[in-house]
């Protein structure tokens, strides 16, 4: 199996829209981190503290008792993605 | 960015963690992760568990006419098939582990497709009831699931923030990058993708697009089988080119973007009674969206 990785690093680019673009630019530092991305830029920002096992982990996935709604509502953003779904293969 | 050669259970993989030093780890336990999934589920690749399983099925009757025979399976195929199993019932058959599992011959498509509800799994046994000449065919589930447990898997192993793409079908867990895991929701077409899209960030579980525009085939087979209708055996009469979920599991996105398509027109108010956000793409381009899916940002 031919496996080619390539490992990137960005700068984030989320950042409170009431903060200057200096004070922006010396705080929002992020990291990118992609593994097997085709053509997608991707930007990983600053982790935040762990929590709980969420609702994918392998327990959930086992039973998966029904076709529920994710825990926390999608939301609409902009700036560059981690992942594309698009329904291709 | 670039990157070849590296395909799982037929989709192209994505691999995204918020601790750069776990990259290199998180991508090796990655590859074992799904190949471990592919040498179990996937039918098409020779050799596998159920591709073996499959093929003493042929030698019987194909309309499962024969008798039962009783099957033990690995864990992990025991798994995915009771995934399947649940999905088929979630959905009422509309995503039906033994639709697509014939050839596509007009005598084939003549006879009933055999149903899912025939199949018997004892989850502690690990023995597989099946009628005899019925086969298996995971595609609709195996690809959101192996993605949901590698996802879950890697976030525990890692300690960090991890995103799992098989071919769109994408799964997230552990800690969340700040301002949320940014979806890009395109429809595809060439490479990089091109045309409209839109960007929603997720904080859990996962999405999952199907699009009609996406049927790939390998080795001659359509991997996107299961926008056909399990009842006929043929393609689901196109109402929605493509159709995005949110959910609490990137398997049940899945399987509810699939379902959608399936569903055609009744999908919306399918859909809302779930309570799952989605955005369906009509065959004119117009979109719709339920379950509280967002607005285009400004």
């Amino acid at each position: 199996m031919d496996i080619r990785h390539q490992i990137g690093s960005a700068i984030g680019t989320e950042r409170p829209r009431r903060r200057s673009r200096l004070h922006a630019a010396t705080t929002a530092v992020g990291t990118a981190c992609v593994a097997g991305t085709a053509s997608v830029p991707a930007h990983a920002a600053v982790a935040q503290p762990a929590r709980p096992p969420g609702p994918s982990s392998p327990d959930r996935i086992q039973a998966l008792a029904a076709l529920t709604p994710p825990a926390t509502r999608p939301f609409a953003t902009t700036g560059p993605s981690h992942a594309t779904s698009g329904g291709w293969l | 960015m670039t990157q070849e050669g590296w395909t799982a259970l037929g989709a192209r993989v994505q691999l995204v963690v918020t601790d750069p030093a776990r990259l290199e780890q998180g991508r090796d336990l990655l590859t074992a992760d799904l190949a471990a999934a592919v040498a179990a589920c996937d039918a098409l690749t020779p050799g596998s568990e159920l591709d073996t399983l499959n093929r003493r099925q042929t030698e019987s009757p194909a309309d499962g006419s024969g008798p039962v025979r009783s099957v033990p399976v690995s864990p992990l195929l025991a798994e995915a098939i009771a995934v399947a199993l649940r999905t088929a019932s979630l959905t009422n058959g509309d995503l039906d582990p033994t639709a697509g599992s014939d050839d596509a011959s007009a005598a084939t498509l003549l006879r009933p497709v055999p149903r899912w509800h025939q199949i018997h799994l004892d989850p502690g046994s690990r023995l597989l009831q099946l009628p005899s000449g019925v086969r298996l065919d995971l595609v609709p589930t195996a690809r959101a699931w192996a993605a949901d447990r590698a996802a879950a898997r890697l976030a525990s192993a890692l300690s960090c923030g991890v995103l799992v793409g098989l071919g769109g079908d994408i799964a997230v867990a552990g800690p969340v990058p700040r301002g949320g895991w940014r979806i890009r929701i395109q429809e595809a077409s060439g490479e990089p993708p091109r045309g409209p899209y839109t960007i929603v960030a997720i904080r859990d579980g996962g999405v999952a697009t199907s699009a009609t525009a996406a049927r790939r085939r390998r080795n001659g087979t359509d991997l996107l089988r299961h926008i056909s209708d399990p009842r006929t055996g043929l393609p689901a009469a196109p109402f929605w080119r493509a159709a995005t979920v949110a959910a609490a599991s990137c398997t049940a996105a899945s399987a509810a973007a699939a379902t959608a398509m399936i569903r055609g027109r009744h999908a919306l108010e399918w859909l809302s009674s779930l309570r799952l956000p989605a955005r369906l793409v009509g065959l004119d381009s117009r979109v719709y969206t339920v379950g509280g899916w967002p607005a285009v940002a400004a």
